[in-house]
């Protein structure tokens, strides 16, 4: 079989792990190949879709296809075969630039007691690196992401460098809650995002209130930045290429990783340096079907552990309204946080969260303002009156959402599928999940905050959800560690068992922390962009 | 800065398939029965829903499914103005549909209208998602008294 694609170091992914890394090396002069499964995304015709969509979840503008298949929210036994006992609701999309397209922006970084969390508190794993490690790295990201922040709360974060644009202005809403709030427990924040407070070769944001599923505007960073960066700079991004087995040589080296078009055609493409960056799921399924006789539990898992702990920020919603009007649905989705509920002795007991503030009223739990206005509709309002009481209603709609820790928990895991496949004869993703008592704890103790909270603001109508909702962030089946026995890759992401093979995303983390993943994911990769150069350079 | 120009494209698409759904679900008898003209469902709801500017091409889309769900009869009634309690709840559905933008095809629901529904008419202080709101930051304060609805 002819070589079809041949690079210095080749990419398995095009998400932001692995455009960052094809954009640093690229730069640097380095034959650069990305593959990806899903295919380039027009914005405006992805905007349509959004408007068109009857469900509007965060897949709606990217549906997957049978050449690049993926989870929906609001099915979660659409391509996942879930096992149980509970249901994993996290999902990810296959398009050129992956899942950045519908994140929501949020750049919180780890705390350092997120790394020491069983050494502290006795709970989960230590991580093989420190806060300290990764400072320089966190800056980096936030300077190549465009990170709108306020450099004077670094929200339990130390850091060395400002962040590259003023802070995202507060919503009144967030000043409403901070006001209530002044004095208590809760410090309402500016919440850090990839979101731009100023122009900066991408326009500023104008409030589309849209951020998930699409920025119409891209005021929003996603990786589709840094794919024109790699591009420009020569290196070659192949769409619509789906990996599907790694070879491994006598040597323990990765020889080529085999690819099927959605075409039907198949390719192999080879790499002095592999990278796989497909994210937390496609990531342990493309290692895991890569079973040889040198490798019959899989590439790069001697130690049994890929594809287990599989994580995800479980998150409590709780919606209000308010006394008074807050008018959200008017700024990005979300722009104020409660920071300071992350770390504290109570982590040896139940799980941490963050609270995030919404401004999108009660558009994630009910479908709002739509629903509110075919409710009152139905209720038998017409014309001004009906008017006037859907601006009364929607303009006193409150969200909170606490997203918890999740510890690493081998049982929980991804397999491959006994009997299903895809169309490319890979078998798809089987998932056993739970959520254990410290995740529960927490969640409980998050529900009590927000009832604290809204108590304070003396709100009227208020829901919990009786059952968590996925965080969207998809976290371990792939974790760093110091031990080959017991971690999939070392602290630089190399395979512990494949010297030139490496692993870049949230499938590394040895645990979850509370803080949405991306900027983490970025700062590692950029952090193992020095370990590829280096073994290039062998 | 994006500005929305795809809404007709958008509308066709969705009266195509609404025409499609019709043609194949639609029973003669109901077509005997239902009298009502896309002109007339246009009328009947510029009533209901006291505006006086609505889109022809929603209406036909709405009426389309109103039809291939069974309410050609009651449809009539309500423009005749006869009719009782049950006529008073496909008024309200129908205002529901202007208000939404999404209506029963017979075979499921599908959204007739989205940027264009009337739900943002009783958002002043905001906009369809998608669409620019005014500058960075515009939302820090409350908006103004004239448009909080």
């Amino acid at each position: 079989m002819a070589d079809d694609i041949a690079a210095d170091v080749l990419i398995i992914g095009s998400g932001i792990s692995g455009a960052l890394m094809a954009a640093r090396l690229a730069a640097a002069g380095v034959k650069v190949a990305v593959l990806e499964a899903g295919a380039r995304v027009d914005r405006g015709a992805a905007v349509q879709r959004y408007w068109n969509a009857l469900i509007k979840v965060p897949e709606c503008p990217y549906p997957p296809t049978l050449e690049a298949m993926h989870p929906i929210s609001n099915d979660p036994d659409f391509w996942y075969k879930q096992i149980g006992p509970d249901k994993f609701k996290s999902t990810y999309i296959k398009v050129l630039g992956g899942t950045t397209w519908h994140w929501l922006g949020t750049c919180l970084r780890f705390l350092p007691n997120d790394f020491v969390l069983k050494a502290t508190y006795g709970q989960g794993v230590d991580w093989p690196i420190s806060y300290a490690d990764l400072e320089k790295f966190y800056g980096e990201a936030e300077k190549e992401i465009g990170v709108s922040g306020d450099s004077n709360e670094p929200l339990g974060s130390p850091r060395q460098l400002p962040y590259p644009m003023p802070a995202i202005p507060q919503t009144y809403l967030d000043k409403v809650y901070a006001k209530a709030l002044e004095g208590s427990l809760y410090e309402v924040r500016p919440t850090p995002q990839a979101r731009n407070s100023v122009e900066n070769g991408r326009p500023g944001c104008c409030g589309n209130a849209s951020c998930i599923p699409i920025c119409p505007i891209q005021a929003k960073y996603d990786a589709t930045v840094h794919l024109a960066l790699a591009e420009s700079k020569g290196a070659a991004i192949h769409e619509k290429a789906t990996a599907t087995f790694l070879e491994v040589r006598a040597d323990r080296r990765i020889g080529a990783v085999r690819f099927k078009r959605s075409d039907g055609s198949e390719g192999r493409a080879v790499g002095k340096v592999v990278v796989i960056a497909a994210h937390a799921i496609e990531t342990p399924r493309l290692l895991l079907n890569s079973k040889s006789e040198a490798t019959p539990n899989g590439v790069a898992n001697s130690c049994d552990q890929l594809g287990r702990n599989l994580m995800d920020h479980p998150a409590q919603l709780s919606w209000a309204l308010a006394v008074d009007p807050v008018w959200p649905f008017r700024g990005p989705l979300s722009t104020s946080g409660i920071e300071n509920l992350r770390d504290g002795t109570f982590r040896s007991a139940r799980a941490a969260f963050r609270v995030e503030i919404g401004n999108d009223g009660w558009s994630w739990p009910t479908g709002a303002p739509v629903s509110t206005a075919r409710d009152l509709a139905l209720e038998g309002l017409r014309g001004p009156a009906l008017d006037h009481e859907l601006a009364r209603q929607t303009s006193r709609q409150l969200r909170l959402t606490s997203l918890t820790e999740q510890l690493p928990d081998p049982h929980n895991r991804v397999t491959l599928d006994p009997d299903a496949k895809d169309i490319y004869g890979v078998p798809v993703p089987r998932i056993a999940y739970s959520l254990d008592a410290y995740v529960k704890r927490g969640l409980a103790a998050s529900q009590a905050v927000h009832d604290d909270i809204f108590a304070r603001l003396g709100t009227t109508a208020v829901h919990h959800s009786p059952v968590a909702y996925g965080a969207g962030h998809i976290i371990g089946t792939a974790r760093m560690g110091s031990d080959p026995r017991t971690s999939v890759v070392d602290s630089e992401l190399r395979s512990h068992d494949h010297p030139n093979l490496f692993l870049l995303g949230s499938s590394v983390f040895p645990t979850s922390a509370t803080a949405n993943p991306t900027l983490t994911i970025a700062a590692l990769s950029l952090r193992a962009v020095d370990a590829v150069t280096r073994t290039l350079q062998r | 800065m994006r500005i929305p120009t795809t809404r007709r494209d958008f509308l066709l698409a969705g009266l195509g398939s609404a025409i499609a759904a019709a043609g194949t679900t639609f029973p003669a008898a109901l077509h005997a029965g239902a009298a009502v003209t896309a002109e007339e469902f246009l009328a009947l709801s510029k009533s209901l829903t006291e505006q006086s500017s609505l889109d022809p091409a929603v209406a036909e889309t709405l009426l389309a499914g109103f039809l291939a769900t069974g309410n050609g009869g009651l449809l009539a009634e309500l423009v005749a103005g006869s009719g009782g309690a049950e006529t008073k709840v496909l008024a309200d559905s129908i205002v529901a549909a202007w208000y939404s933008g999404i209506y029963d095809t017979g075979k499921g629901q599908a959204v007739a209208a989205y940027t264009d529904a009337l739900v943002w008419t009783g958002l002043p202080y905001s906009k369809p998602f998608g669409y620019c709101g005014g500058a960075t930051g515009y939302w820090a304060d409350p908006p103004p008294v004239e448009t909080r609805g």
